[in-house]
């Protein structure tokens, strides 16, 4: 049996709204799903799984409408979602009842339920988020009994204020395989039949890394696992020290290098550690570079306090790096304390 | 620090001179025009270097002032002494040559002339501070209200900035600066965009959870169509036992049963026939049943009477006749024997033809009348004759009780269509507000987008509004320590500055009084005496002993130069002698005396106090 494991593909998110990308950004969430199905296609599959979190939000009819359209694409994968805390159901959801054709089926209850696909001689338990947080790991004790059929579990969450789950007593359930959703990293978790598929296109700058979704084969009990990138970009997050002979024109030709190793990525750009007191970051002039979508300077100027408290013993310095470079100090302490040096500084 | 050697290359009418320094006072001395500015101006460029000047001001400042008359190299070195440590500072102005060397002596060690180093050398010191402290000429206002009008001043610049070296408000100027700018960029326009945005959505959620209570569309739909079909249901099952009961009552019709008392009748007479019809089956079943059968028997019996009684009267008319004779009358009594059998025979069978077909008769009567036809096969239908009764039986119990169900199926018809018709006309408001519940679900989420659209603005905001934060902090925490060091300042320059003018003028005056504004007054016999009415020597001790004080506040640990260039010029003879014998006991620096007068020289030899001449020009 061979299926296609997806999630967390939160159908009609703007990721970087208010950005220059938000337009490639939005499109991209929403040709996802398309990929996803023509993947489901070529790759032949039974199954196609999705573990919670289709829509961003509880979807509307149109939406709905959509993803049913890209669904009717499947040539004939089965499809068995479950919704998750951003497209949670209610009785009043038209996501509850909504007929996306006779092979999708959405596990609409909110206590564990299976649906039996006979041709391919599967079962599939799982249910759906009904509020927006659930802290009782509800999954926890689940066991299944051996009885020769291929069960697959459906769940959604993993962390403290959506069903946190023990992974141990999880990977004990039974199960054939455990698809996971919520967490937009994803991850097999080595050593069990349980992974999350991770965000198949991701929504947020954090999301670093590759994206994709899993394609999975179950022949006979034994499951093996395939990473399948999918998304149409990468976020990458460039960390700079700038050096003691950094100026604003190198480090934008650091980035703009970086960037033209991964044409199409986006990257998110930090300034760190201690930067010659003589450089100012303008963060405008990064910002600006194409591809760059979020720039932060947490760096501050190379000063030594010990020295300058020394040269300074008797004047104001002194007084202020005591009166601020303390250990409990504030991080508007910190920048209090550089930017009043600058100024004591100046000549 | 100390200062323990000077070598002059050229500068302004210096040339090739080299002065080696006593650690107690030195007297230089020279004739007016000798050098001795000069020298101090030396000592001032070697410290803190000197720039030429661009355009039409370099005319008239230091470097052009200085540069050596006789030509050669510009500049010179400085030998100073640092926590044990020697350190020679050369410097060469002229042009392109300029530069600037620092060797650290003892250890034989160049280092990079950088300010650091040199303001860890020169003690902190800048031109500023230098100006206010170290470095101390005659006053040169004359006298009166200039005078201490200029000690004013010169307090106020020590406490402000000068005696810090560090520009303090020019720092919290900056720092106002740098936050205008920072402000410059901050898009109000988004923060307000935002708040309305973020006013939307509390309304729009608060709507939206007040909606809540609005009964659930789907599970109405759902209870319409489940009424709908028990309507139907109940519709269907009523218009089945109207037809039911007319059937029922058809039934009846046909079996002209009217009511229980009629089938009591008919079960009587159904019996009966029943019987009778079976009877005369088992009876004759064999005999050929046509009407003419009777008839001929009866005719047959009618003739064969007619034969038995001719026969009969045949033999009386021959007996009368005296006819004896038993063979004569024997064939009228056989006739009357034959025709007797066969008129009984005949009479027997009439009877019995007869009573079968009344009893077929009668069962096809009582058949036609109660099932409504005749029987096909009379006597095989006398079954369905005889359950007849039962049959209407039944009827009439299935009537009464589907009347009844009819009377309760009304009922609920009528319900339902109540219920369902309140439903209906609930429906189409029920349908406005979930409409209207969708509206602002969506236009919730077109402004949550909105206000996510914003958030890169909202995010440099929140930076600058951070920045800004710490640029107050920053600017506060100055002018507090500032403010805080003034007043210990002040405070400690008018305590310090007491004790020296106290010890200075032998008690003739028992301090001085400092307030906010730093005006400053002596005091003499408790009372308050201004310094415009004060003697100008008293004046130049008020602005030595200011200036020493202020030596010590900002150089507690460590003994400092003092270049006292002709500031004793107002001073008589007595007052000179108790300032240096002063100076002697309470200044522990280097002193160098910068003067033209023989006095310092004479009085110094006279009170015995230790010192080194050196003579210029």
């Amino acid at each position: 049996m061979k299926f296609l494991h997806t999630g967390d593909i939160h159908f009609g998110c703007c990721p970087e709204a208010g950005t220059p990308y938000a337009g490639e950004r939005r499109e991209a969430v929403r040709n996802i799903l398309m990929k996803i199905v023509d993947l489901a296609n070529v790759e032949d599959v039974d199954l196609l799984l999705i573990a919670g979190d289709l829509f961003h939000q509880r979807p509307t009819k149109s939406e709905l409408k959509e993803v049913a359209y890209y669904l009717s694409k499947l040539r004939r994968a089965h499809v068995v979602i479950i919704a998750g805390n951003h497209d949670y159901l209610s009785e009043d959801s038209p996501y509850k009842s909504y007929n996306f054709g006779k092979h999708v089926i959405v596990l609409n209850t909110e206590k564990l339920s299976r649906v039996y696909l006979k041709d391919i001689d599967t079962e599939v338990y799982g249910f759906s988020y009904y509020s927006q947080m659930i802290k009782d790991p509800l999954y926890d004790g689940f066991k299944v009994p051996n009885d020769g059929r291929t069960k697959i579990l459906l769940a959604h969450g993993g962390d403290a204020d959506h069903i946190p789950i023990s992974r141990t007593a999880l990977a004990g359930s039974g199960f054939d395989y455990i698809a996971l959703g919520h967490i937009h990293a994803p991850e097999i978790i080595k050593d069990t039949n349980m992974a999350y598929c991770g965000s198949p296109e991701p929504i947020v700058r954090t999301e670093t890394g590759s994206h994709g979704c899993i394609l999975g084969h179950i022949t006979d009990g034994k499951l093996t696992l395939m990473w399948h990138p999918l998304s149409e970009i990468q976020y990458r997050i460039m960390d700079i020290t700038p050096g003691s002979d950094a100026t604003m024109a190198a480090i934008e030709d650091l980035v703009k290098s970086a960037i033209a190793t991964h044409p199409g990525d986006l990257f998110t750009v930090n300034i760190v550690g201690e930067r010659p007191a003589d450089l100012e970051i303008d963060t405008g002039i990064l910002s600006r570079i194409d591809r760059v979508c979020h720039v932060s300077d947490t760096s501050v100027p190379e000063y030594d306090l010990d020295e300058l408290s020394r040269n300074h013993k008797n004047d104001l310095i002194s007084l202020y790096i005591n009166e601020l470079n303390t250990p409990d100090a504030t991080q508007q302490m910190k920048d209090a304390l550089y930017i009043g040096l600058k100024a004591l500084l100046k000549d | 620090m100390k200062i323990k050697r000077l070598a002059v290359h050229n500068f302004g009418k210096l040339h090739d001179v080299t002065l080696d320094f006593y650690d107690g006072i030195n007297l230089v001395c020279g004739q007016n025009e000798s050098g001795k500015s000069t020298l101090h101006a030396f000592i001032s460029a070697m410290f803190f270097g000197m720039e030429r000047g661009r355009g039409r001001a370099a005319k008239n400042d230091a470097f052009t002032k200085y540069t050596p008359w006789d030509g050669g190299s510009y500049g010179g070195v400085i030998e100073i002494e640092k926590d044990g440590r020697t350190y020679s500072l050369s410097r060469n102005f002229s042009g392109v040559s300029a530069r600037c060397l620092l060797t650290n002596e003892t250890d034989s060690r160049d280092l990079a002339p950088t300010k650091e180093n040199l303001s860890s050398i020169l003690n902190g010191l800048t031109p500023s501070v230098y100006q206010n402290t170290i470095s101390v000429g005659q006053l040169q206002a004359g006298t009166g209200d200039e005078l201490s009008d200029e000690l004013t001043n010169h307090i106020v610049n020590l406490h402000t900035a000068g005696s810090f070296s560090l520009d303090i408000s020019g720092a919290v100027s900056s720092l106002a600066t740098e936050k205008k700018h920072l402000l410059n960029a901050y898009d109000k326009n988004s923060d307000n965009e935002a708040a309305e945005l973020k006013g939307r959505i509390s309304s729009l959620e608060a709507e939206l959870d007040a909606d809540k209570d609005i009964p659930s569309l789907i599970a109405r739909e759902q209870k319409i169509r489940d009424l709908s079909d028990n309507l139907k249901n109940a519709q269907d099952r009523s218009t089945y036992l109207f037809k039911s009961v007319s059937d029922h009552e058809a039934a009846l019709r046909l079996h002209h049963i009217n009511g229980e008392e009629d089938i009591e009748k008919a079960e009587r007479i159904i019996g009966k026939t029943c019987k009778r019809a079976e009877a005369a089956a088992k009876k004759d079943d064999t005999l050929p049943d046509y009407s003419g059968t009777k008839t001929l028997c009866i005719i047959l019996s009618i003739v064969f009477f007619i034969g038995l009684a001719v026969c009969l009267f045949m033999g009386y008319q021959a007996l009368m006749r005296g006819e004896k004779e038993l063979s004569y009358l024997l064939p009228y009594i056989a006739g009357a024997g034959v025709c007797f059998l066969a008129f009984i025979v005949f009479v027997v069978l009439a009877a019995s033809a007869g009573r079968k077909k009344n009893a077929v008769d009668r069962f096809c009567k009582v058949y036609n009348r109660y099932m409504g036809m005749a029987p096909s096969n009379e006597l095989y239908e006398v079954d369905a004759l005889s359950d007849i009764p039962d049959n209407c039986r039944e009827h009439f119990t299935k009537l009464s009780e589907e009347k009844e169900e009819i009377k309760t199926l009304s009922k609920n018809i009528k319900t339902y269509q109540a219920q369902l018709k309140k439903l209906d006309e609930s429906m189409p408001d029920l349908r406005r507000r979930h409409f209207a519940i969708e509206q602002k679900e969506t236009a919730l989420v077109a402004v949550r987008q909105q206000l996510a659209a914003l958030n890169p603005a909202l995010e440099k905001n929140a930076t600058i509004k951070e920045k800004c934060a710490a640029i107050d902090l920053a600017a506060r925490t100055i002018e507090d320590l500032s403010k805080k060091n003034i007043e210990s300042f002040g405070h400690f320059l008018e305590e310090k500055t007491s004790a020296l003018i106290a010890s200075m003028t032998d008690g003739a005056y028992s301090g001085v009084h400092i307030n906010e504004n730093f005006d400053v007054s002596l005091i003499q016999n408790m009372r308050h005496v201004a310094l415009s009415s004060v003697s100008a020597g008293t004046l130049d001790q008020v602005y030595l002993a200011l200036r020493i004080a202020c030596i010590e506040f900002l150089w507690p640990d460590e003994p400092m130069p003092l270049l006292l260039d002709d500031t004793f010029a107002m001073y008589d003879d007595a007052r000179l002698a108790s300032t240096l014998d002063w100076l002697r006991t309470n200044y522990f620096g280097q002193v160098f005396i910068l003067s033209c007068h023989k006095r310092e020289d004479a009085l110094l030899s006279e009170l015995h106090i230790p010192y080194k001449r050196i003579s210029i020009g």
